[in-house]
Order: structure tokens, then sequence, then C-alpha cells
């Protein structure tokens, strides 16, 4: 009884030193890695020429400020393909002027703001679950503590958008809904 | 008490050693997509968010929770859950409730399988032995102590617990497992998901469950096996933006055995005596939802529900049928207001074997259930929240009942919230309370001349009422250290107990003296209790779980001329405590452990227990995992609870068993 006992307390603490040793690879936040995921899509996306015509700047628009805001100010002003990152808070400026547009809900704001940019070159990325039916183009979600994401490329190439199949590779790709095997 | 030192010692160690050591901040322009994708990330799940701000006493057991507990039936994972009380009773069935009056029956804790209420009219307990479902497959399971709110119906009185199974949506690709060793000598299961045309998906599954006997007192035999075979269906499709319609159905057949009491006949007098009893066991339902959702905030669902069991209920036939019908409309009004209302009808049916001296009288019957609510959350300022709302239920037992609930949540801070609630529950009389009838004994007086003694149910019975008053108070005082704690009084009336009459009898013939136990509402009572769960996660490596609960009852039961709560009296444990270890190990493997206490059950004499379960997984090979679960592992046998009802006690064994997963 004893030695069941004692063997029970070994068993739950002999991992202690692996514990205490070193830091973990990476352990991040949500926002942390949504944020991730918007600034490393940027390098996997090509725009078309016309996109950039407001000079060498990728504008990366956030929906409300929202923690992910936060989480990409560690970006701001890298340069990325050529371009410099700049990360706002969408208002109610020209949508034109924005490369990546982030929505995190599709509420009436967030749907309001998908119609406005329907067609024109914004890669849009959300966590809602009805993003890629309702148009928009990538969805991220976390799954057992990964994150994933999933692409529509209809969505992406009707706005002019085309996206690496290095990035293809790693999603779960649909096209207008149906999913694409590859 | 020097493994208690041991365990806290340790524990205090390990704590000093890890908070030691600071986060590493993340530079996200080095982390490429393919790393990003493998790295793991803290999410504070909307749920979790939820939970946090939600003023009642609810537990979220995750997938991973499941699958990490080393569990291989439904009320084994549910030890975890502060606030429940879980205890074997044979190899195929368990006695569990929230908050006290644990039975085979026990009848003030609601359970719904994706909204779908599985108690059964007739004791108004679960035969949890038909809930086996494959516990890959569960998405959640969502836990409320306390009455539900007011979105669900009588019953809910001590607790509520909804199980989701994962939708077809995201169950596609093959997937089987296989589980092997004791006391389940064989778990197989498989699942397969596809899609249907762009907008559909649909998943099938199968399952064969077969459970070894457990052993008696002396350590012999119980004969109490289960083996259950079950497959099901379910489909999903969505219209548009809005719109999506699900629809599950599953058919379930097996056989299990236990040990009962049963009267044999004898000409004028019962005598009793154990058997070994089979039931086969057969159920089936079909399910059908429409929701359309608008928005986070509004939407509505129809949900249309059939389900149909027939099975041996202490050696006696059992069939059941319920027809369900239920609308939830949600919507903001203005910015502060979200409102919930609902309305819904059900039908039962049941009949029940009519034996020699055991029988329900009448053996058939049906009833008619109708049930509204309405809920109002309220947001009268930015960190406070006030919930309102009742239920409304009329049905052909009991009449009409209203249970309203007034609930308040407050945040200080954004790492600390608070709640409080008042609300008023309902219990409705099950048709053995009010219809079972049996003779117990009879015995000749000192001219011969026989005395009947019986249990008699009472069609009289009414509603037992609970007014409950409960706190809570949650606080995050770090990133890794989360403290959750609520407590609650409840004041019992109208509970159902039994008063002892003497009556003079014709029938059945010879005449003669009955003295009858009979179910009357009259007892009355308090009870209290706390239950607080602490959870650590000092390292993205290490998660520790500690929860304790207390509580206590008391019944008033000695007034001249009321019912005595004998059959009430209590079988929870004051104390229970928990601690669970989850341990990522190098490549993907695990360690998990689980340790539970278990206090004494005074009234039936059960000692108190330690249960220690262990598990170790991890992935093989691609898409095949392994894992290896040792259960009860500090004592060859031990027992959890007592016979009663007439079902034998078994004694719950040490198991280990093996598990391969494979998904393609």
């Amino acid at each position: 009884m004893a030695v069941l006992k004692a063997t029970a307390a070994i068993v739950f603490f002999a991992a202690l030193p692996l514990v205490s040793a070193q830091a973990p690879p990476g352990n991040l936040t949500e926002a942390q890695a949504k944020a991730a995921v918007l600034y490393n899509l940027a390098l996997f996306v090509q725009w078309p020429a016309e996109a950039f015509d407001n000079g060498g700047k990728l504008h990366f628009g956030i929906l409300r400020a929202d923690p992910v805001m936060r989480a990409m100010s560690g970006v701001e002003g890298r340069v990325v393909n050529g371009r410099t990152v700049k990360v706002r808070t969408v208002g109610s400026e020209d949508v034109q002027s924005w490369h990546v547009l982030y929505i995190p809900e599709l509420d009436r704001e967030g749907q309001t703001w998908l119609d406005k940019v329907s067609g024109k070159p914004v890669l849009t990325v959300s966590d809602d679950e009805r993003f890629l039916r309702a148009g928009g183009m990538i969805r991220v979600s976390f799954v057992e503590s990964r994150v994933r994401f999933e692409i529509d490329i209809g969505n992406a190439e009707r706005a002019g958008l085309k996206i690496s199949s290095k990035a293809l590779s790693l999603a779960r790709v649909v096209r207008d809904g149906r999913p694409v095997k590859r | 008490m020097r493994f208690q030192l041991l365990t806290a010692s340790l524990l205090l160690l390990s704590a000093l050693a890890t908070s030691a050591r600071a986060q590493d901040p993340v530079d996200l322009a080095a982390v490429n997509l393919e790393d990003l994708l493998k790295m793991e990330v803290r999410t504070v799940s909307k749920k979790e968010q939820q939970v946090f701000r939600t003023p009642a006493a609810v537990y979220v057991l995750t997938s991973e929770d499941i699958r990490r507990s080393g569990a291989s039936s439904l009320p084994d994972l549910l030890r975890v859950v502060p606030g429940l009380q879980v205890a074997q009773i044979d190899g195929n069935k368990w006695a569990v409730t929230a908050r006290g009056f644990n039975g085979l029956w026990a009848n003030k804790l609601l359970v719904l399988v994706n909204g779908r209420a599985v108690y059964t009219p007739v004791s108004s307990g679960v035969y949890w032995d038909l809930q086996d479902f494959m516990l890959d497959d569960i998405e959640r399971i969502e836990v409320v102590r306390g009455p539900g709110a007011a979105v669900w119906g009588a019953n809910a009185v001590n607790g509520v617990i909804n199980i989701m199974t994962r939708s077809a949506e995201v169950s596609q690709g093959g997937f089987v497992s296989v589980r092997t060793g004791t006391p389940d000598n064989a778990i197989v299961a498989a699942r397969y998901g596809g899609t249907l045309g762009s907008q559909g998906y649909y998943k099938l599954y199968a399952k064969h469950t077969q459970r070894a006997e457990l052993v008696d007192d002396t350590g012999a035999d119980a004969g109490d096996d289960a083996s259950i075979t079950q497959g099901g269906v379910r489909v999903e499709l969505n219209a548009g933006l809005s719109d999506s319609f699900t629809f599950e159905a599953s058919a379930m057949t097996g056989e299990s055995g236990e040990r009962v009491n049963e009267p044999i006949t004898s000409y004028a007098f019962v005598e009793r005596s154990m058997i070994e009893a089979r039931s086969p066991l057969d159920s089936q339902f079909a399910l059908a939802r429409w929701t359309r959702n608008k928005s986070q905030r509004s939407g509505f669902s129809v949900q249309a529900f059939w389900d149909h069991s027939y099975r041996l209920v202490i050696d006696k036939g059992e069939t059941t049928q319920t027809v369900d019908l239920e609308l939830q409309h949600r919507f903001p009004l203005g910015r502060r207001h979200d409102f919930v209302w609902g309305a819904g009808q059900r039908f039962w049916w049941d009949e029940e074997e009519v034996k020699f001296a055991e029988y329900l009288d009448p053996p058939s019957s049906r009833m008619r259930l109708f049930n509204a609510f309405v809920q109002d959350e309220v947001s009268l300022l930015p960190t406070v929240n006030l919930t309102v709302g009742s239920k409304f239920e009329h049905n052909t037992v009991a009449g009409f009942e209203v249970q309203p609930t007034a609930r308040v949540a407050w945040l200080p801070t954004a790492r600390q919230s608070t709640w409080f609630a008042v609300s008023r529950a309902a219990r409705t009389p099950s048709r053995i309370e009010r219809a079972l009838h049996v003779d117990v004994a009879v015995f000749p007086d000192e001219i011969g001349r026989p005395i009947v003694m019986s249990l008699r149910g009472n069609p009289a019975v009414q509603n037992e009422h609970t007014t409950v008053y409960e706190a809570g108070y949650r606080i995050e005082p770090t990133r890794s250290l989360m403290f959750d704690l609520a407590a609650f009084h409840n004041r019992y009336d109208d509970l159902i107990g039994l008063r002892e009459r003497t009556a003079f009898e014709t029938t059945p013939g010879p005449p003669h003296v009955s003295l009858i136990q009979e179910r009357a509402n009259g007892v009355t009572g308090e009870s209290e209790g706390i239950e607080l769960l602490a959870r650590w996660q000092p390292s993205s490596r290490w998660r520790l779980d500690g929860s304790y609960d207390f509580l206590r009852i008391r019944l008033h039961d000695f007034r001249p001329g009321q019912p005595d709560a004998i059959s009430l009296a209590s079988r929870n444990p004051t104390h229970q405590w928990r601690v669970r270890s989850w341990l990522s190990l190098t490549r993907g493997w695990q360690l998990d452990s689980n340790l539970f206490y278990t206090g004494r059950l005074e009234a039936v004499d059960v000692p108190s227990y330690l249960r220690a379960d262990v598990r170790v997984g991890g992935p093989v090979m691609r898409n095949v995992t392994l894992s290896v679960v040792g259960q009860n592992l500090l004592e060859p046998t031990h027992r959890e609870f007592d016979g009663f009802e007439g079902v034998y006690l078994s004694q719950v064994r040490r198991g280990g068993s093996a598990k391969v997963t494979i998904t393609f």
C-alpha cells in the first residue's frame, strides 16, 4: 500500500526535472498567433501592381482596437518583400489603402467592412467560422492549442490576389466553398 | 497522512523551481509559417471568457480533458468535475449527481446530449449505461452546478450536464480507436466523415463496448458484464450564411447483467432472493434541428427529437418513448439587453412489465409536458450584468410550476469576477414515486394471519421545491494561476419521503393487515457547500488542477405525521478533493495523472477511498497514437456506494488498458 502510494507520488512528480529544464520553444497567446499569421501571410500573397500606387507601404488594417493590434506592434516598420509594414486600426479612411484587413467577428460592422472591400485587392482575414462563406479569404482558428487557417482561393483570385502554393500547402483550402483536394 | 505531506511538499518545491523562470518574449517576425503551425497557443477560448463572466458555477470539460483523463465511460469522466459525486454501483451502473442526493436514480441532475434530455420519466434518473458515447467524439461537456439557467426545466435542481458531440464538419476523414484491457475488455469505435456537396457534411459512426464483470464482496465474479453495439449518423447542411440544418440518428442494442433482489413466488407469501438477471438493452433516437444565426446576439432554433428504449430495470421490462418539439429565439433589445425565450412540448409514454409483488400501478402512462422560458441578460454597467429569467411548466402530473432565477455578475477588474444568484427550482415526481407497488415481505402474525409490508407510490405526490442561494468568485492573479470558488445554500421543501401507515386490506386475498410505507411530500431540509477549483500552469509543459468540495445536508424528518427521510438519507461524502496533473513530455507524448479522494458515506457505511488513474500517451507514427492507462491503481478492489433500490453492489477493480487510435 505504502509502496503504491510512493509510486504514485513518483509518477506524478517524476517529471519535475523535465519541467524545470530549458524554456519551451515558444508559447504564444491567441492574439500573438493571429498577428503572426497576418504578418506571415503577407509574405505569401501577391497583390496586383496597382495596389501599391501609394508608395512602398504595406498597410494592415485591424477592425477595432483588438489585442491583435497590440501584438502587431512588434512588426510595425519592418520590411516585407520590399515594403514597410504599417499597422492601424480601421476608421473611416478610404478602403483602397488597406492591403490586409483583419475583421475579428462577422457582426454587422464586420460585414459592412467586408462588403466595402469586396472585389478590391485586400486580403481579408477573420476568426469567424462563417467568414469564407461570406466572401472572406482567410479564416484563422484554433484546434487543440494549435493555430490553423483556411483559405478560399476563389474569393482571393476574384479580388486579384495570388496566394503562393507554399501557404496553400499549409492550410485547408476551398474554392467557393468546395474543398480542394491536394 | 504522510502521503499528503509528501504531495504537498513536492508541489511546493516545483512551485519554487518553476516560478523562478521568466517568460521569453516572442519575436513575431522571426516565426515562420510552418513553425507557427506547430507552436502551442494559449487560447482563452470564447467559452473560457464566457465562463469567467458567467454568474453560475460552470465547469467545461474539453476534448483534451476527455482524452487525457484515461476514462472509458462517461461517469468516470465526470469524476473530475468539482461539485459532482460519481460512484460506481456495478459493472454497468453508476450513481451520478451534483450537490447531494446520490443514488442509482439520482433525480436532481438534468443531463442533455446535444440539447436532447436523456433522463427517464420512470425514475427521473439517467441510464448511464445507455449513454455510451464515443468519448473521442465529444466536443465538450458543460456542467453547471445549481439550477441551470431558466432555459432548462424541472429536474435541473442541482445541476445540468450538457454533452455536445463533435459536428460532422470537424469530423472529416476516418478515425478508428481500439481499447483493450480491464475492466473494459474491448471498446472498438470507428467514425468516418465526408462532405455533401459544397455546403454539407456527414458523419457515420459505430461502436462496440464490452465491459467485464466486477466482483462482489467476497471477491467472486458479479455477473454484471455488459455488451453494447451502436451506430449512428449525423448530417449538417448549411444554407446561405445564416441557416444550418442538423439531423442525427442512432440505434443501440446490447445486453447487461446485474444481481437484483427479486420476489420469488410462493402462495400468499413473498420471499426474496438474489438472482442474476440479464437485461437486453435497446435504444434508438432521431433528432432534427434548424438554426438561423443572424449574428452573435440574435438567432433562433427549432428542434424536434424522438427516442425509444426497451430494457429491464430490476428485472422488469420497461419501454419508454419520447417525442419533443421545442424552439428558442434569441435577440438583442437595444444595446444593453440580450433576450432569449423559448417554448416546447414533450410527450412521454412508458410501459412496465407487471411482476408478482412488484409493479407500477397503472403499468403504463402518458405524460404531456409544456414548458416555456424567458431570460433577459442586462448589461447594467460595463462591469455588471444581471440575468433575470423564469421557466414556466405545465405537466399532466403536477400542474403548473414557475421557476424564476436572478443572477448578477460583477467584474471589478479584468482578472476578477464575482457573482450571486437566487433561484427557485422544482422537481416533478417520477413514475416510481407515484405508482410503484412493491411487496417487500409477508410474515404471519401470532395467529398466522399474513401481515404484508409494502412500499407504495402515491399518485397524489406533488413537485418538490428548492430555493437556491449561490455565490461565486473567480480570480486570475497571474497569467498562469486561476481560482474559481462557488458556494451555495439550498432550502428544500416538499421533498418526497416515506410515510408509514397501516391498513386492513382485502385484496389481494386473503384479507390481511398491510404495513405500508408510502411516498409523500413533506420532508424539509437545507444543504450548504463550497466547490473550489485551482488551476496552475507554470509552463507550457505542465498544468496542475486541484479541486475541493464540501457538502453538508440536513433533513428534518422526525415530525409527527410527516414522512421520514430515511430513503433520502445522504449518500454523499462531506469532503472530496481531486488533483490532476498534465505533463507534456518530448515528441508529443504526455503523462497525465489523476488523484481523487472521496470521503466516507456515513449513511451507508462506505469508507473513504483514494483513487489514482495514470495515463501515458503519444504518437507512434504519423496518424497513429497509443496510450496506456492504469485505473484505480491504489487498491485491488474498493466499494464506492451501496446496493439499494434492489440492485446489489459490486466492487470496483484495479485495471489497466491500452488504446490505439488511427486517423486516415
